[in-house]
């Protein structure tokens, strides 16, 4: 008998007969959660950038916010970010098509980066308004390191793509189904550890600053701390 | 490790008089407790939560085998081998094995409590792999040669000074200064080439996706992710009471967990692993291993043990028990300390190897009201000193007492007649000072303090006084 069986065998001993089917099992799991709402944070939907902004920003996640028209403010963006924290100019940019068409003159780019890469600049596929977290993807043009050699991280988001609770990214993934990215992260701020007293420190191994690009209709909303 | 938690008392004794030890206990329980009350009065619904998150487990431990079924087929489909070890043995072999075929050098590893249960670091000095403990706590226990004393925080048991003793005898670059953040700066210098440069990453899990073949984990360091991404082989160790049915399923305890274990409402890192590298992916490992670990928990299902297979490891339990906090992890003597460890290492080893650890309770409730799956840990605890005293694991003296107050509890004359004469007898030894400095046969409890004289006559002797001015 192989561990596999073993353990299946002690299973089935431990438990007895259950007659389940499948689909009852599925359906008695969906029904577990089906009413997400009683067990979600409350907040205004109506207010979902504000929500992201104030979690990101708080003392918790230590993550700042700039508002911006469009994309095309990006490396202007990134060039006075890295200036103002008195870094080389000189960035690992993802190789995003969104990115690839941009104008980084002033920037020295590259597509990687090393281990001790000063600033790296990334695009995020989803913000979540309830924790201020970023949701990100690896694949071909986007590499996972990225999101974590840097010290200072600065990422992209539109406005458009803030959903309102952790549960609302997982439809927007193709479904159980669909093809799996290696590896789906949330990102909430800048890496942290307690280790030590629980004391909470910035920047133990991944990056120690974060900087979101928010991409959306500023202009007509008046300026965002 | 060795387990050492059939020496319980002693150990205790002796963490009592580690000076260091209370400092760093002091200076982290409250903290903890304070970040953990604030973050849940902010989550009203939080009651709901925890009720719900308790019978998702219930009903995934109900199917257990039908939602292993389905993760291995999800996860094997993602790209992922799967293994399975019912043994801690088996889980170590295993681990060898695939150093060998990888011809590794070095792993990194990212803390997991599955990973200290099985031995991990055995499993890689077989196979003359290096080591390199990522995590900083683990780092720092690593240096020092101690074991875990907690399960989220493993160096819970040291000073800050201690740690900048031993990073300034043992890093490559001393740290700039022995503040928090310049020792932490430290390891993030000391490793940083050391996770681009290993062959091997072995990560833990807290949670596994039946429906998607997902294995999740939380960490706050961003460790994780360095470990497992650069080498060429990724390996997950992960008990198989880890699994929840789907996504939904997984986002009512990733709440609850990073809110009871560290007060916050997410950890800074929540990443899913689904395979291994994908066609044309910038970066990630060729191969993606899981270990399914098994290590008595089947034993467990379907008993009274089963509640404990909802644990998820947060570690409330012990930042908010009296005992834990005045004698730290150690004192437990196995993987697993504070009140979940004295339900699990009796499951795990036997009830004699860890005959003082339901006794390393004061039944005051605690752990069960924080515990974000509402896991009966006293009346657990309860339960294993009953089966104690009917396996005769009770000590000969405490047995005989058991049973002289069992025949006085069952005869309620003749225990009125004793607790009178008790009573009276404690008052004269009191000799009207009303309190008691020394007492034959309780020395333990009045060398530190004195025993209030009882009360005129014993409750029943009062009550009846009572009844009869009524009339």
């Amino acid at each position: 008998m192989t561990a596999r069986d073993r353990i299946f065998a002690a299973i089935a001993h431990r438990l007895g007969p259950r007659d389940s089917s499948a689909d009852d099992i599925a359906a008695e799991a969906a029904a577990l959660v089906a009413d997400t709402q009683a067990i979600q944070p409350a907040f205004d939907m109506l207010a979902l950038t504000e929500r992201f902004i104030a979690k990101a920003t708080s003392d918790r996640v230590t993550a700042s916010v700039e508002r911006l028209d469009g994309i095309a403010q990006v490396p202007g963006a990134v060039a006075r970010y890295a200036e103002a924290a008195a870094l080389e100019a000189l960035a690992a940019v993802q190789p995003a098509p969104a990115f690839d068409a941009l104008d980084w003159a002033g920037l020295k780019c590259t597509p990687r980066a090393n281990p001790d890469q000063a600033l790296a600049v990334t695009l995020a596929e989803y913000g979540v308004a309830e924790t201020g977290s970023l949701v990100f993807r690896s694949g071909p043009d986007a590499p996972a390191l990225l999101n974590f050699l840097p010290l200072h991280h600065v990422a992209v988001l539109r406005e458009d793509d803030i959903l309102a609770h952790i549960e609302d990214v997982w439809p927007r993934l193709g479904g159980p189904d669909a093809p799996q990215s290696r590896l789906l992260t949330l990102i909430t701020g800048t890496s942290g550890t307690a280790d030590i007293e629980a004391q909470n420190i910035r920047g133990a191994h991944g990056p120690r600053y974060m900087h979101i690009l928010l991409l959306g209709c500023a202009s007509e909303r008046g300026p965002q701390a | 490790m060795i387990q050492t938690s059939d020496r319980f008392r002693a150990n205790a004794a002796r963490a009592l008089q580690d000076d260091n030890l209370k400092i760093a206990l002091t200076r982290t329980t409250g903290l903890l407790q304070r970040r953990r009350a604030q973050v849940i009065d902010d989550y009203p619904q939080y009651a709901d939560a925890r009720a719900r998150a308790k019978t998702i487990k219930d009903h995934t431990l109900r199917y257990l085998d039908h939602y292993l079924e389905m993760f291995e087929r999800n996860a094997v489909a993602n790209g992922a081998v799967v293994h399975w070890a019912q043994t801690p043995q088996e889980a170590r072999e295993i681990i060898t094995r695939l150093c060998r075929e990888a011809g590794a050098q070095s792993a990194t590893r990212v803390k997991s409590m599955l990973g200290e249960e099985i031995g991990i670091a055995e499993a890689l000095e077989a196979a003359e792999v290096d080591r390199i403990e990522t995590d900083l706590a683990e780092h720092i226990i690593q240096l020092a040669t101690d074991p875990p004393s907690h399960v989220v925080m493993p160096a819970m048991h040291k000073t800050r000074e201690q740690v900048a003793d031993l990073f300034d005898a043992r890093h490559d670059v001393r740290p700039a200064s022995h503040d928090v953040a310049d020792l932490v700066g430290s390891a993030r210098r000391e490793l940083r080439e050391k996770f681009m440069t290993a062959d091997i990453g072995i990560s833990g899990a807290n949670f596994l996706i039946a429906e998607t073949g997902a294995v999740v984990t939380v960490t706050n360091e961003g460790n994780g992710e360095l470990t497992t991404t650069p080498p060429n082989t990724h390996i997950v160790t992960v008990g198989i009471e880890k699994l929840v049915p789907g996504m939904d399923h997984c986002a009512v305890f990733l709440r609850l967990l990073s809110r009871a274990a560290i007060g916050a409402e997410i950890t800074q890192y929540t990443s899913f692993y689904n395979g291994p590298r994908r066609d044309g992916d910038a970066d990630g490992p060729e191969t993606y291993h899981i270990v399914l670990v098994d290590n008595r928990r089947t034993e467990m299902l379907g008993g009274f043990l089963q509640p404990m297979l909802r644990c998820i490891r947060c570690g409330a339990c012990m930042n908010h028990c009296p005992v834990y906090a005045a004698v730290g992890g150690h004192a437990y003597g196995a993987v697993y300390p504070g009140p979940m460890g004295s339900v699990l290492t009796p499951a795990l080893s036997s009830l004699k190897e860890a005959k003082d650890l339901p006794h390393a309770c004061t039944l005051n409730g605690r752990c069960k009201e924080v515990c974000p799956v509402d896991i009966p840990l006293p009346d657990m605890l309860r339960s294993l000193r009953a089966r104690q005293y009917q396996g005769g694991l009770t000590p000969p003296v405490t047995a005989i007492a058991l049973k002289g107050w069992a025949m006085l509890a069952r005869r309620p004359q003749l225990y009125r007649m004793a607790a009178a004469a008790v009573v009276l007898a404690m008052r004269l030894w009191a000799r009207g000072r009303g309190r008691i400095r020394w007492l034959p046969g309780a020395g333990g409890w009045t060398r530190h303090r004195d025993l209030p004289a009882p009360e005129r006559g014993t409750f029943m002797q009062q009550y009846a006084a009572r009844q009869r001015g009524r009339k």
